[in-house]
């Protein structure tokens, strides 16, 4: 059971949140928009939730799973948009995150290969807890693990050779 | 150290670092007070789904700008502030006069059903997207959410929301209608709502604001959709799953426009009617951890999983429970209830003690109730706790005979390994949904999307399709694989 409070819990889970936000979306507002979402659920399940060992492995799953749906709809959205005769785009600037190196490499990635790699590699998830995160099996992520892997070698491959 | 290792550990640190330093310059003080002011907006707490905004029950009500309601937080809940009411112009806040609808109320727009707001194109089909050009400077609702209000003949009424892309029917004819704790911009600009495919065709009021303002609803005719002659990629939905060949190359297909009923489950067929109730996580449905019950007035043998297994065996006063939970997270249970009648479950990603704990809470139904199975009752009323932390309520209960539902399979082949995948597209319920799932074996992924569930089976390996990879065939390409 977790023995810190909630707004300890906040204060110590929120910017991680934000910055799984960010590095998933390159756009800090959805990133905040999200990471508060999460921890609105998480108010309201806090009886639930706050007697689990890691409430952080509770918060990261929503936090996935709301990025993925704010990416599904960003997507169709965008797709929709591109469709219609004359249409220029009308959905909202995004609040662009400060890009760094991170950011950069990883923007090749499709949507959820960037979450799996944020996961796995700025959170220090094992495969198994971004499987449960993800609601997918670990050999799905194992999968989108190596084809993001081979992807991110040949990106910084090539910025070497270049 | 391998190149692999060295790759991974230059992944690492920069990921590491990234994530340090993004996350040092998040201003901590002002996001708990914006969470802090998001929890003194107004909201029910009933619907742990999706959080609707109280909507104002007229005009009239709203005009008055009468003092919010302060939303009633479980007692349980953390209490981080003390909560003001506050009275609001309309004009310059989202949730004036903001209040739990009564039962039996509609929802009308300001000038019952009159907007002010204009749609581009006015007729849209479901899947396509209509601009919406807002009468002025509005205040958005958050995260996407547009909501529409049925008009046409009699009383307009808030038929439900779309979320995200997705459509979230109301709660119910008269049950309270709620907005999300949280809020958009204000502006005068167009937005573009996609209308999910599943929105019931009909003439609406579609408001990017609160229905209450006229400003920003515009009134829209939904029709129904077509089949494309163009292939397209999730999120739009998928109705015909194919893969791109080089993934997974398509062999045939199978389709049924509905479903034989009685479904009968885990070749476990009963003279007489099965009640099914399902445990989700209501953001998940059946895509996360599940659970679905079932009670049989006759199987009496079933009262034993797996004769000769002894393992995982609860054994409780005046009653035997059977649990059995695989390494591949599929789980069943068995135990003859208080009236001699055997419970029976399926499981997905939920372990042994989040099984037995189901079970300890079931008290069985009357015969005559209309979904005879059982009630759960426990300090959490309905709700289990299951092994990766998350939270499983009872969010749908049927009959075995009553589960309309239609599919679309296909069997594809990955050339590099020779493993054959079968992914199939169900439209149903919520029951028919889970019960697709638990009723073969352990899936490699499933999804979920509005009513429908993907669900891939097939060999683990790195070459495996995902759902990810998925667009829709061709009608040609469709008629194809239907005649192979």
């Amino acid at each position: 059971m977790t023995e810190c409070s909630f707004e300890e819990c906040f204060r110590e889970h929120f910017p991680r949140l934000v910055a799984l936000g960010e590095s998933m979306t390159g756009d800090s507002g959805v990133a905040h928009e999200c990471a508060q979402e999460a921890f609105i659920r998480l108010h309201d399940r806090w009886d639930t939730v706050s007697t689990y060992e890691r409430p952080a492995s509770w918060l990261r799953r929503v936090m996935s799973n709301l990025l993925i749906d704010h990416h599904r709809s960003r997507t169709a959205e965008r797709r929709a948009v591109e469709r219609l005769a004359n249409g220029a785009p009308r959905h909202q600037e995004p609040t662009r995150a400060e890009p760094d190196e991170w950011s950069v490499l990883v923007a090749v990635l499709p949507a959820r290969q960037r979450l799996i790699v944020s996961l796995f590699y700025g959170c220090d998830q094992p495969i198994s807890k971004i499987a449960e995160a993800l609601s997918v099996s670990e050999n799905t992520v194992k999968s989108s693990l190596s084809k993001a892997r081979n992807t991110l070698r040949t990106e910084t491959e090539q910025r070497h050779v270049e | 150290m391998s190149n692999d290792d060295q790759l991974d550990e230059q992944l690492r640190r920069m990921a590491e670092r990234s994530m340090e330093r993004r996350a040092a310059v998040v201003d901590t003080d002002a996001a708990l007070s914006d969470h802090q002011a998001r929890l003194d907006r107004p909201r029910t707490s009933e619907d742990s789904g999706r959080r609707w905004l109280a909507a104002a029950a007229a005009v009239g009500v709203v005009a008055a700008g009468i003092a919010a309601i302060a939303w009633a937080r479980d007692a349980d809940a953390p209490n981080l502030v003390a909560t003001e009411t506050v009275a609001t112009s309309p004009s310059t806040t989202e949730l004036v006069s903001t209040t739990t609808a009564p039962p039996n109320a509609t929802t009308t727009t300001a000038s019952g059903g009159t907007t002010g707001a204009s749609a581009s194109p006015g007729t849209v089909r479901a899947g396509e997207t209509v601009g919406i050009t807002p009468a002025g400077s509005v205040q958005r609702t958050c995260l996407d959410i547009a909501t529409l209000v049925q008009t046409g003949a009699g009383q307009p009424l808030t038929v439900g929301q779309i979320v995200g892309g997705d459509w979230v029917p109301a709660p119910g004819a008269g049950a309270p209608v709620t907005y999300p704790a949280c809020l958009g911009t204000t502006s005068d600009e167009s937005v573009s709502v996609t209308v999910p495919a599943n929105v019931p065709a009909g003439e609406y009021d579609l408001c990017i604001t609160e229905p209450a303002n006229p400003a920003g609803c515009a009134t829209i005719t939904i029709i129904e959709p077509v089949a494309t002659d163009h292939a397209s990629t999730p999120p739009e939905p998928v109705r015909r799953p194919v893969f791109d060949p080089e993934i997974c190359e398509a062999d045939s297909a199978l389709e049924g426009d509905s479903i034989e009923q009685p479904v009968v489950f885990f070749a476990k067929p009963s003279e007489f009617p099965v009640p099914l109730q399902v445990f989700a996580d209501p953001d998940l449905g059946a895509a996360g951890p599940i659970v679905m019950v079932m009670r049989f007035r006759d199987r009496p043998d079933d009262a034993i999983v797996g004769s000769g297994v002894d393992e995982n065996v609860v054994e409780l006063t005046n009653t035997s429970i059977r649990i059995r939970v695989l390494d591949d997270g599929t789980g069943e249970a068995t135990w003859t209830a208080d009236d001699g009648t055997t419970g029976y479950l399926r499981s997905r990603n939920v372990d042994t003690e989040g099984l037995a704990k189901t079970i300890l809470t079931a008290t069985v139904r009357e015969q005559d109730a209309p979904i005879p199975g059982f009630d759960f009752f426990s300090n959490q009323e309905q709700e289990i706790t299951t092994n990766i932390n998350g939270q499983l309520e009872l969010t749908a209960e049927a009959m075995n005979t009553d589960l309309p539902g239609s599919f679309r399979t296909t069997e594809c082949t990955v050339q590099s390994t020779g493993f054959v995948y079968r992914t199939t597209v169900l439209d149903g319920g919520a029951v028919l949904r889970v019960a697709a799932v638990l009723d073969r074996p352990a899936p490699l992924e499933v999804g979920q999307f509005n009513d429908s569930v993907i669900i891939i089976n097939g060999n683990p390996s790195e070459a495996a399709p995902s759902i990810e990879d998925l667009r829709n065939a061709t009608d040609l390409q469709w008629d194809a694989l239907l005649d192979r």
